[in-house]
């Protein structure tokens, strides 16, 4: 099984890898479900990026076998935006998967340490006043 | 006999799906009776509605999840294995495992339970010469 983020994708949606005309459509989809996730706190912290079929998942999870989720909700955001399906009964229930998925990544990342000590707010002493005494 | 999603899936045509699925009740046999808000109570609860939202996703909201028939009207979504007042005041997980559950229509629902082939969704026919005369 490929573990190349584009090609995947590709094969979820039903279009073969030789097929490269939605390339950038598909691209530019995928890029945009990976800025929402480095919002939620998944992922590299400076944000993540494709370009082509080189970059693979293991690039993004980092071996982090609880964040398989993030490929079906990568799926799901490009299914929806770029091949919605016709009826509405199915694009409610991909956008509540949509939803459910979101929010159990954020409970996993929320449930671990934050990973960089220098992106804390810096802690502020607190003033204390005597009364000019 | 238990059906399940497992062996549903093995089975290609829409015909070969609805065979597996016939349950042929009679018309008027009571199901639920007067314990039927029972069964509405359980179908507003948030678990339903979250299970539900999975199984027409996993069938792509088709008829018996079978490709090329998109459900665009009155979405059902089938207990394979008809439930029971006791099933649900037990609370049975079956009653919301997907395994057990299918994407269907209101007319395929009720050919499954009264076995009438006759409400399935019909086939498209080939268009001929002349067909559109009206005499």
């Amino acid at each position: 099984m490929t573990d190349s983020i584009l090609l995947s994708t590709k094969k979820i949606l039903g279009i073969d890898a030789d097929y490269t005309a939605f390339d950038i459509d598909i691209i530019t989809h995928i890029n945009s479900a990976f800025s929402t996730l480095t919002e939620l706190g998944i992922g590299p912290v400076n944000g993540f990026m494709i370009l082509d079929e080189l970059t693979t998942w293991d690039q993004f999870l980092q071996y982090d076998a609880r964040m398989n989720a993030v490929k079906t909700y990568v799926y799901l955001r490009v299914r929806l935006l770029f091949d919605p399906p016709m009826t509405s009964y199915l694009i409610t229930s991909l956008d509540e998967q949509r939803k459910e998925l979101e929010w159990r990544l954020n409970v996993i990342r929320e449930g671990d340490e934050y990973p960089l000590d220098e992106l804390r707010p810096p802690v502020v002493e607190p003033l204390a006043f005597n009364g000019g005494l | 006999m238990i059906r399940t999603y497992t062996e549903l899936s093995r089975l290609n045509s829409f015909e070969d799906r609805f065979k597996y699925l016939v349950l042929r009740g009679e018309i008027g046999a009571a199901t639920f009776g007067f314990d039927r808000y029972i069964n509405q109570q359980f179908y507003v609860s948030a678990q339903w509605k979250h299970i539900r939202h999975h199984v027409i996703a996993r069938d792509n909201g088709c008829d018996l999840g079978v490709q090329g028939f998109d459900i665009y009207h009155r979405l059902v979504i089938h207990h394979m294995n008809p439930m029971t007042v006791e099933d649900i005041s037990h609370g049975e997980s079956r009653i919301i495992d997907p395994e057990y559950l299918i994407t269907t229509t209101h007319r395929t629902h009720n050919a499954i339970h009264f076995g009438n082939e006759k409400l399935l969704p019909q086939a498209l026919r080939d268009r001929k010469r002349g067909d559109t005369k009206l005499w």
